[in-house]
């Protein structure tokens, strides 16, 4: 079977955060939002209106679980990962790791190959 | 002055979103910005510098609402199926109530059959008005005000929802409760009938013309009751997007 050709190559990376550290602890959008800022140190920002968007189908496609919640005099919703989000999380995860490799394989030939 | 963050209501909904994701996503955004304002007033800034820069890190309402419509943002039924939601449903719902009411006319008005307005307990009269007046004005005018609400609250302009109130609007026009008085004559004392629509008699005989001539009438004012009011909210709660 020919293999597909790679979509963009950030297409799925918020989902992929997300659904990993929801892991750990249920969040609402501003917590996760800092929370993939501070993880990847700056490198990965997500649009801080734009999380919910992506929040939304993941729960839409019932990957993750809704609840309001009210913390110190303050109503959010909290997301938590449901059972299908984690196979979502580790289909995607499986993806990430196999490009990943194949792109540091890609790198270290080019770093070592001879100059021409 | 619109509200922070509510441009993106409209024009979600005017892409058809559903009213209630559309609330829960500005929510959202809101309770996000008042983060952000808080972090950026925490950082030194005044609150209206702690504003505009928390409104720029959120995005523009623009881009911000493009993005929920792009990511198959849940549409109402009243936008994928107004012929649906304006025209079956409405239509449906009236033949249902209007056949309630005059099932329910039956049943209460049978110790009465036959007997004439004068000779009846005063309770029953009033019941029969009641009837009458939901059968020929209230179901109409619910069903009406409903599919005008739906229309306004979705910010909806099909041309299903003149075709409905106009269909509303005949079949009220053309149905109801009627109670008509047959005078004492030699022989006879008098009684009362009922029927479903309004019979206009001239000499003693049903009168096509002039029948139709008050069925187009009472139609055609309910018609423009509704159109009236569906007219005014829509200019009333339904202003330009202003981003």
């Amino acid at each position: 079977m020919p293999r597909q050709p790679n979509p963009n190559f950030m297409a799925g990376v918020p989902e992929l955060m997300i659904l990993r550290l929801l892991q750990d602890r249920e969040m609402y959008g501003y917590q996760i939002v800092q929370a993939i800022r501070a993880e990847t140190a700056d490198v990965v920002s997500l649009g801080e209106g734009i999380v919910y968007t992506v929040l939304h189908a993941l729960e839409r496609e019932g990957a993750l679980k809704p609840r309001r919640k009210t913390v110190e005099g303050r109503s959010r919703i909290y997301y938590s990962v449901t059972a299908s989000g984690l196979r979502r999380y580790r289909d995607l995860a499986e993806n990430w790791t196999t490009l990943a490799a194949a792109i540091r394989s890609v790198i270290k030939g080019a770093r070592h190959a001879p100059a021409t | 002055m619109p509200l922070p963050l509510e441009p993106i209501r409209e024009q979600l909904l005017r892409a058809g979103v559903t009213p209630r994701y559309a609330s829960r996503y500005v929510r959202e955004l809101r309770e996000h910005l008042a983060d952000l304002i808080e972090r950026e007033c925490a950082s030194g800034f005044g609150i209206g510098r702690a504003t505009e820069r928390a409104l720029r890190l959120i995005g523009s309402d623009a881009d911000l609402a493009r993005a929920t419509i792009e990511r198959g943002a849940p549409r109402s039924l009243a936008a994928r199926a107004p012929w649906a939601t304006f025209v079956i449903l409405p239509v449906g719902l009236w033949m249902a109530m209007f056949a309630a009411d005059i099932v329910s006319m039956m049943h209460l008005l049978w110790p009465v059959r036959g007997l004439a307005p004068s000779d009846m307990p005063e309770s029953y009269r009033v019941l029969i008005a009641l009837g009458s007046f939901i059968a020929r004005y209230l179901i109409g005018a619910l069903l009406a005000a409903g599919c005008i609400v739906v229309a306004v609250r979705q910010r909806l302009a099909s041309g299903w929802i003149w075709v409905g109130l106009g269909l509303i609007a005949l079949l009220t026009g053309i149905l109801g409760f009627y109670m008509h008085v047959i005078p004492p004559q030699s022989g006879h004392t008098g009684e009362a009938v009922y029927s479903m629509t309004a019979l206009v008699y001239l000499h003693g005989r049903v009168d096509l013309i002039a029948t139709l001539g008050a069925w187009a009438l009472h139609a055609a004012v309910l018609f423009a009751i509704a159109a009236a009011a569906y007219h005014a909210l829509r200019a009333r709660l339904m202003p330009p997007i202003l981003t």
